[in-house]
C-alpha cells in the first residue's frame, strides 16, 4: 500500500513537472501551424525521455549518486567540467524562460506587465527553496499542476477524429513550410528531452534516499509519469489545432495569443484555467530548475547538498540557487520577450543534448555503478538511438532557427 | 490567404529520411526571395487579424477580461505595423500587388487601433463597429494576396 501511494505520488510528480513553459508554447505552435501532424515528435520526445528518466533513476538506486556525480567520478572533472558548462548554461535560459512563463500569466491576470513580475517570481521560487523541504517542493507543487489536466479534457471536450490524431504519430512531410515544420520538431524534442528533468530526477531518488527495492517504483514512475506527461502535450497540440488553426490563427508568435486556447471551450474559466496552468506549470519548473542548477555545481565540486538540509548546512547549495534564481530573472526584467526565449532555450536544449545523453552509455553498463542492473539489449539500443537523434538535433536546430524557424 | 481558415492539415506521405537534407536547402533557398517573404509577412498580418477578431469576439460574450484584450490588440497592433513597414521595404516584381497588400495590412492596423481604443473605454457598440471594420480588412488583404500570389490568367 505504500508502495502503491509512493507510485501514485511519483507518477503525479511526474505529470506536473513534464508540462512547462517549453513544451506548452511548442506543441501550441505545432497545432496552430501544423495541426495534428506533429504529434510524433511528442511521442518520439516521450518515449526519449522514458528511457532516459529510467536509467537516472536505476542509477540514483543502485550507486547512490547522481547522474552528474557519476560522469564526474566515472569520467573525472575535465571531462564533466563540459557537460557542467553546457548544461548550466541551457538551464540558465530555460530558468528565465519559466520565470518569463510565470510573469505572463501575472500580466494576463493583472494587466501589470510581465517585466514587474519577474523579480518577485525569482524571490517567492528563492523563499519556498530556502525554507521548503524536497518534498514540499516535489510533490506540493506538482500536485497543483495536475490543473493543466484541462488541455487533455479540452481536446476530449472538443471531439476530435481521433483517427486523424493517431495518424499524427506516424512522421509525415509537411504540406508546407518546410523549415518552420522541422524546427517545431526540434524543438518540440528539446522541450520533451529536458537534461534537467533527467537529472532532477536522479537527485531526487537521492534526496529520497532510493535503493534497490525502488527499481519497480523508479519503472513504473517513469512509464506511466512521462506519458501522462505527454499527454497532456498533446492535449495542448490538439486543442491549439482545433481551436485556433481552424480560425485561421497559424503563427502563435504572441503570448497573448495563448489564453485563446482555453476560452472557446470553457468561456471565462478557460482564461483563468490557461493562466493557472501556466503560472503554476512554469512555478514548479522554475523551482525544480533552480534546485537543479545547485544540485549541479554542487555535485560536480563535491560540496555538501540537499534541500532538506538548513541553508547554513550547504552554504555553496544554497547560494547556486539564490544566484540562479535572480540572475535568471533579469533578462525579463529587461523586457526580453518570454516566449522568444522560450522557444530559443528549446532549440539550444536540443543542441546540446549529446553532452548529457552520451554519458549513459557508459554508466548504465558500468557493473560498478549498477552491478546486475546494468543496461540490457532493448535500453542500450535506445540510448544509442537517442545519443543519434542527440547529434542529429545538435547539427540542424540552429540553423533551421536562422533560416526562419519562428 | 485564399484560404484564411485553414483546415486542420494531415498529411499521411511519410518521409524518407535522405530528402531532408535537399528539402532544407530548397526551402532555405525559397526563404530568401523577397516575394517569399512578403507572402510571409502577409500571412502574418492574417493570422493577427484573426487572433484580434478571436479576443474580440471572446471579449464581448465576457470570456475575456478588458485589461488581457486591450493588452493583446496592443501587441498585434505593433505586430502589424511591423508587417506593413517590412512589406513597404521589400522589393517584388509587381508593385501594384505590394501596394494593395500594404493598404490591406494598414486597414487592419486602423481597426485594431480602433478597437483598442473602445476597449479601454468599455465602450461595446464602438468595439462591435470595430470588428465590421475588421472584417472588412481581413477579406481586403485576402483579395490583396490572392491578386498579388494567386494563379495568374
Amino acid at each position: 500500500m505504500k508502495k502503491l501511494l509512493e507510485i501514485s505520488l511519483g507518477v503525479v510528480t511526474s505529470v506536473g513537472g513534464f508540462l512547462e513553459v517549453g513544451s506548452m508554447a511548442t506543441a501550441a505552435q505545432a497545432g496552430a501551424a501544423f495541426g495534428f501532424q506533429l504529434i510524433w515528435a511528442i511521442v518520439l520526445g516521450t518515449i526519449c525521455i522514458i528511457f532516459l528518466v529510467e536509467m537516472a533513476g536505476r542509477f540514483a538506486a543502485m550507486s547512490h549518486h547522481t547522474i552528474s556525480e557519476g560522469i564526474r567520478e566515472r569520467f573525472g572533472f575535465n571531462v564533466f567540467l563540459w557537460p557542467l558548462l553546457v548544461v548550466l548554461l541551457v538551464n540558465f535560459m530555460v530558468l528565465s524562460a519559466e520565470i518569463g512563463g510565470v510573469a505572463i500569466a501575472l500580466e494576463l491576470a493583472t494587466g501589470i506587465g510581465f517585466q514587474w513580475w519577474a523579480l518577485p517570481v525569482a524571490l517567492l521560487a528563492w523563499l519556498l527553496l530556502w525554507k521548503g523541504t524536497f518534498g514540499f517542493i516535489e510533490k506540493g507543487v506538482s500536485v497543483l499542476g495536475l490543473v493543466t489536466l484541462c488541455f487533455v479534457v479540452g481536446s476530449v471536450m472538443l471531439k476530435p477524429d481521433w483517427t486523424a490524431v493517431a495518424g499524427g504519430a506516424v512522421p509525415s512531410l509537411p504540406a508546407h513550410d518546410a523549415i518552420n515544420y522541422w524546427f517545431m520538431a526540434s524543438s518540440i524534442l528539446g522541450a520533451s528531452i529536458s537534461p534537467y528533468l533527467f537529472m532532477f530526477y536522479s537527485s531526487g531518488a537521492i534526496e529520497d534516499k532510493w535503493d534497490e527495492s525502488h527499481l519497480g517504483a523508479n519503472r513504473a514512475i517513469a512509464g506511466l509519469g512521462m506519458t501522462f506527461g505527454g499527454t497532456i502535450s498533446i492535449g495542448v497540440l490538439i486543442v491549439a489545432a482545433l481551436v485556433l488553426a481552424t480560425r485561421g490563427i497559424d503563427q502563435v508568435d504572441d503570448y497573448h495569443q495563448l489564453p485563446l486556447m482555453l476560452i472557446p471551450i470553457f468561456g471565462f474559466w478557460g482564461f483563468v484555467l490557461f493562466v493557472a496552468s501556466l503560472a503554476i506549470a512554469c512555478f514548479g519548473a522554475a523551482l525544480e530548475v533552480g534546485l537543479q542548477q545547485a544540485y549541479l555545481v554542487a555535485q560536480g565540486f563535491g560540496w555538501t547538498w540537499g534541500e532538506d538540509r538548513k541553508p547554513r548546512d550547504d552554504p555553496g547549495f544554497s547560494a547556486v540557487y539564490t544566484a540562479s534564481l535572480f540572475l535568471a530573472a533579469i533578462p525579463i526584467v529587461l523586457g526580453l520577450d518570454p516566449l522568444r526565449l522560450t522557444i530559443f532555450s528549446m532549440a539550444v536544449t536540443a543542441a546540446s543534448l549529446p553532452l548529457t545523453v552520451v554519458p549513459f552509455l557508459f554508466l548504465l553498463n558500468d557493473e560498478r555503478y549498477v552491478g546486475e542492473h546494468r543496461n540490457g539489449i532493448i535500453s542500450n539500443a535506445a540510448v544509442i538511438f537517442i545519443i543519434a537523434l542527440a547529434f542529429v538535433l545538435a547539427v540542424v536546430t540552429i540553423p533551421l532557427q536562422i533560416f526562419g524557424g519562428t | 490567404m485564399a484560404h484564411p481558415t485553414r483546415a486542420v492539415p494531415h498529411n499521411d506521405r511519410h518521409f524518407p529520411v535522405g530528402c531532408l537534407c535537399l528539402l532544407l536547402i530548397l526551402a532555405g533557398l525559397a526563404g530568401c526571395s523577397s516575394s517569399n517573404q512578403v507572402a510571409q509577412q502577409s500571412r502574418t498580418a492574417a493570422s493577427a487579424a484573426q487572433t484580434v477578431s478571436m479576443v474580440l469576439d471572446a471579449w464581448v460574450e465576457g470570456a475575456a477580461p478588458s485589461a488581457y484584450a486591450t493588452a493583446a490588440l496592443h501587441s498585434v497592433g505593433k505586430t502589424l505595423a511591423d508587417v506593413e513597414a517590412q512589406i513597404r521595404s521589400a522589393e517584388i516584381a509587381e508593385p501594384a500587388g505590394r501596394a494593395g497588400l500594404t493598404a490591406a495590412v494598414n486597414s487592419l492596423s486602423v481597426a485594431v487601433a480602433h478597437a483598442e481604443a473602445e476597449l479601454r473605454v468599455n465602450n461595446r457598440t464602438e468595439v462591435k463597429s470595430a470588428q465590421q471594420d475588421l472584417r472588412a480588412a481581413m477579406r481586403s488583404l485576402a483579395a490583396a494576396y490572392t491578386s498579388a500570389f494567386g494563379p495568374k490568367p
